[in-house]
């Protein structure tokens, strides 16, 4: 039943009333949320945006269930990939002593390897991700689902009056 | 606003006033369970906070009290404090840092009774730890400590049956001895195959000596004839030479297997000698000479608070060190999501934690009143580069005194750790000792008493010295119930010597060096034990010990005699052949001498008379 529920939640993302470049947004978005653990300062800020800005928030949702999951399987490569960027790589050793003596900047944690890992993680991954999820939600909304409403088995259910019921309800819920 | 969502401003309005609301209310419960959770974490029972206070914007703490439970009684609390306020650094707090200026802990009081069980409810069991060498070496100490010898040996004193006690231990001499009759017959069978060989030269010399015999010197004609003989003759001493160094080899050969084999008896000698103290070993035979009671009475609990201390002490510097490494080493597994905090170290910067100053006055479970300041607590030593102080005095009405000093340096490396500690003119009631000796007394009743300890540690090095006194005690015994007369016996003269004592005194230096501990108990009492225990059961002993050795020495001796018969016979054979060899030498040579001279003779002659004929 999850894996429906999320299929569900999917369609009805793809079909929701926002533009793919707010859906990709609030993707992208949930994508850092599901990858860096919560309690750091950037964790939050992204937070903050999510609520202010015009992104689609079943989006955001969808990509922090699916990111998170992620984030736990490769929990050890973003220690490892953090490790390295903060121990390993000695020219940089200067810049992070010196953020570490900052005000405000530690509460971003960036000094645990984690949290570093999954950062660059999601840095790396928000143009593709981005453009992935804007290109996705465009070519189906243009291409796919015209063509599965004109399915038979839609039609049969739109026709239905559970269809008509549920669709009354919406309405009601929504007023 | 085409990208600002309105109903998200007015959530995120709400939220922030929730957070105020909450941080007004709720923040201090919140932190209160934190920090309770994460000091009754470190100190493995309940830690509780009373009426914790904090206000980030104006910077201060305060609480009414902590108790802080007993790990091992849990119904007391180890440290319990009044109240307490301190201010935290709000510049070093935006910086992620704990600063604390000052901070007075007033009404300290130790060891006092808790309403509820401080005990943390049961974990689930984790794998156990392999204990390292340092921690095996302490658990040795406690069981020699532990186990006492000597009296367990004056119980079983009747029991003691030497000829069974010599079939159960595997006497190691006779397995030597094998062993280096092998490595003597293998050398000796090579030397003898050489020898051999040079009975092939043997017949040389043999030939050599028959040409020699041949010459008849009158026989020769001519003068020129006979110089070539004189050559010829000269020459065989080449070969001659030849056989005499290779006989020389050979002799040196055996004479230094001769050398061995006498120093393998004087090996043999000290093999007996490990053997009978296997033998002692195992009977569990007692050295009454060097009857070290102290180290039964007081070595438990001394030796349990030390490695208390040096426990609690590594575990620190292992913490800090963790925490203010430069390149600190990956973490194989950390927890999952939880990752490894790298702190990025930097000379004269701020700690992640800093307690500046600290004053605390109080009062001890045993009526000390103390005051005194501790200085510069931190988490990252090396950073701040200043050490840690701790100065507590206390004093009571009676007069006893106490007094603490610890520089604890973890800025400089290696570590540096100085700790002095004294109790004097204390009065001593119902001491327990700690240990199971059921002779020795199980505590002291009443006495006044000093305790000194002075304990540097430098890296892993440790020095240290405690010296303890108890003035006019009168001690508490177990009651025992006698197997033997010689319990009774020794029970009498302890428990008389003991009586008799105006004062007991112990020294104890421990030292670890290169991670190898080692302790030293003395004391004025060891050498009236010593003396009365010698009176009680010594000739006893003594006789066991007797017995035993002979034992030791006739199952040794057959095969002694044995080996050193073999191979005596052997090295002589060696020897007689290669004298038979040198008598074969010296009599080619001998013979070659003799030739040389006649054709001399014979040339000087003749040449003699051809002078004559020519002046004629």
């Amino acid at each position: 039943m999850p894996v429906l529920q999320v299929i569900a939640k999917i369609i009805k993302i793809l079909r929701s009333q926002g533009t793919p470049g707010q859906v990709a947004a609030g993707f992208t978005f949930g994508m850092y949320l599901g990858l860096i653990p919560w309690n750091t300062l950037h964790s939050f800020i992204i937070w903050i945006l999510v609520i202010l800005f015009n992104v689609n928030f079943g989006a955001v949702l969808l990509a922090i269930s699916i990111f998170a999951s992620i984030a736990y399987i490769f929990d050890p490569f973003f220690h490892s990939f953090g490790y390295w960027v903060l121990v390993d790589l000695d020219f940089l050793r200067g810049f992070w002593t010196n953020l570490y003596q900052t005000s405000i900047i530690p509460f971003t944690r960036f000094y645990n390897t984690v949290v570093m890992g999954s950062t660059l993680a999601s840095v790396l991954l928000t143009v593709p991700v981005y453009l992935g999820v804007k290109w996705f939600v465009k070519n189906y909304r243009e291409k796919v689902d015209p063509k599965i409403q004109k399915l038979g088995v839609i039609k049969m259910i739109k026709a239905s009056k559970i269809y008509d019921i549920y669709q009354k309800a919406k309405v009601l819920s929504e007023l | 606003m085409k990208y600002i969502r309105k109903s998200g401003l007015i959530f995120l309005l709400i939220v922030v006033s929730l957070i105020v609301l909450l941080n007004i209310f709720l923040t201090d419960k919140w932190l209160e369970n934190q920090l309770e959770k994460a000091g009754s974490n470190i100190v493995g029972a309940k830690v509780e906070i009373d009426n914790l206070d904090v206000s980030i914007f104006k910077g201060y703490i305060k609480w009414q009290r902590i108790q802080i439970t007993h790990p091992q009684y849990t119904m007391k609390n180890m440290i319990e404090t009044g109240p307490v306020e301190f201010k935290i650094s709000i510049p070093a707090l935006l910086k992620r840092k704990f600063v604390i200026e000052n901070m007075h802990i007033l009404n300290i009081k130790t060891f006092t009774d808790r309403k509820t069980d401080g005990r943390l409810p049961k974990k689930p069991e984790e794998k156990p730890k392999e204990p390292s060498f340092f921690e095996q070496q302490f658990a040795y100490l406690m069981k020699e400590v532990s186990s006492a010898p000597a009296f367990e040996f004056v119980s079983e004193i009747k029991n003691i049956k030497p000829e069974e006690i010599i079939n159960q231990v595997n006497l190691q001499t006779p397995q030597k001895i094998d062993s280096l009759r092998n490595v003597f017959t293998s050398q000796i069978e090579n030397v003898k195959k050489e020898i051999e060989n040079i009975e092939n030269d043997f017949n040389t010399l043999k030939s050599i000596e028959a040409n020699l015999k041949t010459i008849n010197v009158s026989g020769i004609k001519t003068i020129d004839d006979l110089k070539r003989t004189y050559e010829t003759v000269n020459g065989a001493i080449k070969q001659i030479n030849e056989l005499k160094e290779k006989y020389r080899g050979k002799d040196k050969q055996v004479k230094e297997i001769l050398n061995s084999f006498n120093e393998s008896k004087r090996n043999i000698e000290s093999w007996v000698k490990e053997d009978f103290a296997r033998v002692k070993d195992f009977a569990k035979l007692p050295e009454i000479s060097t009857f070290n009671a102290i180290k039964y009475l007081l070595g438990p609990k001394i030796l349990s608070y030390y490695l208390t201390y040096l426990d609690y002490s590594n575990r620190a510097e292992r913490i800090v060190n963790k925490l203010q490494s430069v390149k600190p080493e990956k973490e194989k597994r950390p927890p999952r999501l939880k990752g490894q905090d790298i702190h990025f170290v930097k000379e004269k910067a701020l700690p992640n934690f800093w307690l500046k100053n600290c004053v605390i006055s109080g009062e001890t479970n045993a009526g000390f009143y103390i005051k005194g300041e501790i200085k510069n607590v931190t988490s990252q030593p090396r950073v701040l580069g200043l050490p840690t102080t701790v100065e507590i005095t206390g004093d009571r009405p009676d007069k006893a005194k106490l007094n603490l000093s610890l520089l604890l340096d973890l800025a400089s490396s290696p570590s540096k750790q100085n700790l002095k500690f004294s109790i004097l003119n204390f009065p001593i009631v119902n001491f327990s000792f700690g240990h199971d000796v059921k002779y020795l007394p199980a505590g002291i009743k009443t006495s006044t008493g000093n305790v000194v300890v002075e304990l540097s540690k430098f890296g892993a090095d440790v020095n240290s010295s405690m010296k303890f006194l108890a003035l006019n005690p009168s001690f508490d015994y177990k009651i025992v119930n006698f197997k033997n007369e010689y319990e009774r016996v020794v029970d009498n003269i302890i428990k008389n010597t003991f009586s008799s004592l105006k004062q007991i005194d112990a020294n104890v230096y421990l030292a670890v060096k290169d991670n190898k501990v080692s302790v030293n108990f003395n004391s004025s009492l060891d050498v009236q034990l010593t003396n009365g225990f010698k009176q009680a059961i010594g000739r006893e002993v003594e006789e066991i010990k007797r017995k035993l050795e002979n034992f030791v020495r006739e199952r040794v001796e057959r095969y002694r005699i044995e080996f050193e018969r073999q191979i005596d016979e052997k090295i002589k054979e060696l020897n007689n052949k290669l004298e038979s060899y040198n008598i074969k030498v010296a009599e080619v040579e001998n013979l070659r001498n003799i030739k040389l001279q006649e054709l001399d003779k014979e040339i000087k002659k003749r040449s003699g008379n051809i002078l004559e004929r020519i002046f004629k």
